[in-house]
C-alpha cells in the first residue's frame, strides 16, 4: 500500500480532490439556486476578510488624499454624496408614493415611513467568476437584511434583489442581468407586461413572455417593475427597450438596457420593507 | 510547513487583489482572474500536488463569491494547477519568454476546460463580453510571469 501510494501519489491527489468537488456539484443539485453548508460556510469565512482587505484599500487608497491633500474637503465631498444619494432615493420614493396616493393623510403616512424604508450599503466586491451576476454589499443581517429585498442604485433604479448567503455584515446581491433573475415588468407607455431576466453574459437583459403578435411595445420605452412577482415592489424603473425583434417562436425577442451601470455602482440603497415606501 | 505558509500567503494575496480590482473597474475581473494567476505559480513552484491543491481552494473561494452551481472554477482549477505542475517538471519554462508562451497555453487550456464545463452543467455558455474574457489568458499569463520574476528577484536578494 504505502509503495502503491508512492507510485501514484500525484494521480490520486488529484483524482480524490476532483471527486470531492464532483460530490459538492451533485449535492448542490436537489438545492437549485440555494447555497450548500459548505458554499456558505467558506462565503462566512471569506466575506469578513473582504471587508476587511477592502476597508484597508480604501484606507491606503485614500491616504493621499485624506493626509496630504485636502483631507476635510475630502471628508465633507465624502458626506455630501452620501447625503446626495439619500436625497435622491427619497426623491424617488417621494414621487412613486404621491404618483399612486389619492389623499393627503395617506401622503403623510409614506413621509413617515420614509426613514425605515431604505438603508444604504457600499458595495465591496463583484462576483469572481462572473461580474454579470452579482455583487457583494457590506451591510448583512445585523442592519436587517434578507434575501429578497430589492436593491437600488444610488439614482432609485432597481439593480437587483438579496439573495443567500447573508452574512452578519455582508450580504450577496443578484443584479438584474443574471439569466436567472426574474423581474415582472410593464412597459411605461404602452402598458404591456413581461419577464426581466438578464442575458448573463454582455450585461444586457431581455424582455420575455411578450406575445409576436403584441405591436405595442415600442423601442426607447421604459421599463417599470408590476409587483406581481411579489418580490420587487410596483413603480421602480429598471432598464429601456432597445430592439424589438421576432423569430419563429411564439413571443418577440426584445432586448433591454438596464439603467445599471456598474462605473457607479459603489452605494447601493436596500428596500427594508416590502412595497418600499408605501409600507 | 513553508510551503503552506507560501500557499496561503498567495490565496490571500489573491483574494485582496480580487477584492481591490473591482475598484479599478467592475468588470476589470474579467480581464484578470487573479486566482489562475497564483494557481499557476503554485504549480510551477510546488508541482502538481501543491497546484491541484491551491487550484481546489482557490476554485472553492471563487465559486462561494459568485452566484450559481458550486464546485465549476474548482475542478477546471484544480486540473490546470495540477498539469502546470506536471508539465513544468517535464519541460524547460524557466526563461521567461517560455514561460510566459507555457503560462498562456495552461490559462488558455484552463479558460476551454471551464467553457466545457459550463455547457455540460449549465447547458450555457460564458460571459465572453464581446470577446473580453479572450484577453484573459494572455492577462493572466503576464501576471504570473511577473509573480515569479518578483519570487525569484525575492529569493536571490534573501539567499533561497
Amino acid at each position: 500500500m504505502p509503495r502503491f501510494w508512492k507510485e501514484r501519489k500525484n494521480v490520486l491527489v488529484l483524482g480524490g480532490l476532483l471527486s470531492a468537488q464532483l460530490i459538492l456539484l451533485s449535492l448542490q443539485v436537489p438545492l437549485g439556486d440555494r447555497p450548500s453548508v459548505f458554499e456558505k460556510s467558506v462565503f462566512f469565512l471569506f466575506a469578513p476578510l473582504q471587508r476587511g482587505l477592502g476597508a484597508l484599500g480604501r484606507g491606503i487608497g485614500g491616504l493621499w488624499e485624506r493626509y496630504v491633500h485636502l483631507g476635510r474637503v475630502e471628508e465633507r465631498n465624502r458626506r455630501l454624496s452620501d447625503e446626495a444619494v439619500r436625497l435622491r432615493q427619497e426623491n424617488t420614493f417621494l414621487r412613486q408614493g404621491l404618483a399612486a396616493l389619492e389623499d393627503q393623510a395617506s401622503a403623510a403616512a409614506v413621509l413617515r415611513s420614509l426613514g425605515r424604508a431604505f438603508r444604504l450599503a457600499a458595495v465591496i466586491g463583484v462576483d469572481a467568476v462572473n461580474p454579470y451576476k452579482s455583487v457583494i454589499i457590506d451591510a448583512g443581517s445585523a442592519q436587517g437584511f434578507r434575501p429578497d429585498m430589492p436593491v437600488l442604485d444610488g439614482r432609485g433604479r432597481l439593480i437587483g434583489r438579496v439573495i443567500a448567503p447573508v452574512g452578519g455584515r455582508e450580504a450577496s446581491v443578484q443584479l438584474v442581468t443574471d439569466e436567472n433573475c426574474a423581474v415582472a415588468v410593464f412597459t411605461e407607455g404602452s402598458r404591456v407586461m413581461g419577464i426581466l431576466s438578464g442575458d448573463g453574459k454582455t450585461g444586457r437583459c431581455r424582455m420575455k413572455y411578450v406575445l409576436a403578435t403584441n405591436d405595442a411595445v415600442k423601442e426607447g420605452e421604459v421599463l417599470v417593475t408590476s409587483g406581481f412577482d411579489r418580490v420587487f415592489p410596483p413603480g421602480l424603473i429598471v432598464g429601456t427597450v432597445t430592439t424589438i425583434g421576432a423569430d419563429t417562436s411564439l413571443f418577440k425577442r426584445i432586448a433591454v438596457a438596464p439603467f445599471l451601470d456598474f462605473r457607479e455602482l459603489k452605494v447601493v440603497a436596500v428596500l427594508t420593507g416590502r412595497g418600499g415606501a408605501g409600507e | 510547513m513553508r510551503r503552506i505558509i507560501e500557499a496561503g500567503g498567495g490565496l490571500l494575496g489573491a483574494f485582496l487583489v480580487f477584492t481591490l480590482l473591482h475598484r479599478i473597474h467592475p468588470l476589470a475581473v474579467e480581464v484578470v482572474n487573479v486566482f489562475v494567476a497564483v494557481v499557476l505559480l503554485a504549480g510551477l513552484l510546488g508541482g502538481e500536488i501543491t497546484g491541484a491543491v491551491m487550484g481546489a481552494v482557490c476554485g472553492l473561494v471563487a465559486d462561494s463569491f459568485s452566484v450559481g452551481i458550486f464546485g465549476i472554477a474548482g475542478l477546471a482549477l484544480t486540473t490546470m494547477g495540477f498539469y502546470t505542475g506536471f508539465v513544468s517538471r517535464k519541460i524547460n519554462v524557466l526563461k521567461a519568454p517560455r514561460l510566459f508562451v507555457f503560462f498562456v497555453f495552461m490559462a488558455g487550456a484552463e479558460l476551454v476546460l471551464w467553457s466545457v464545463l459550463t455547457a455540460l452543467v449549465f447547458g450555457g455558455s460564458l460571459p465572453w463580453s464581446g470577446g473580453l474574457l479572450l484577453v484573459q489568458p494572455v492577462v493572466n499569463a503576464l501576471a504570473a510571469t511577473a509573480l515569479y520574476g518578483i519570487y525569484r528577484r525575492g529569493k536571490a536578494r534573501h539567499g533561497g
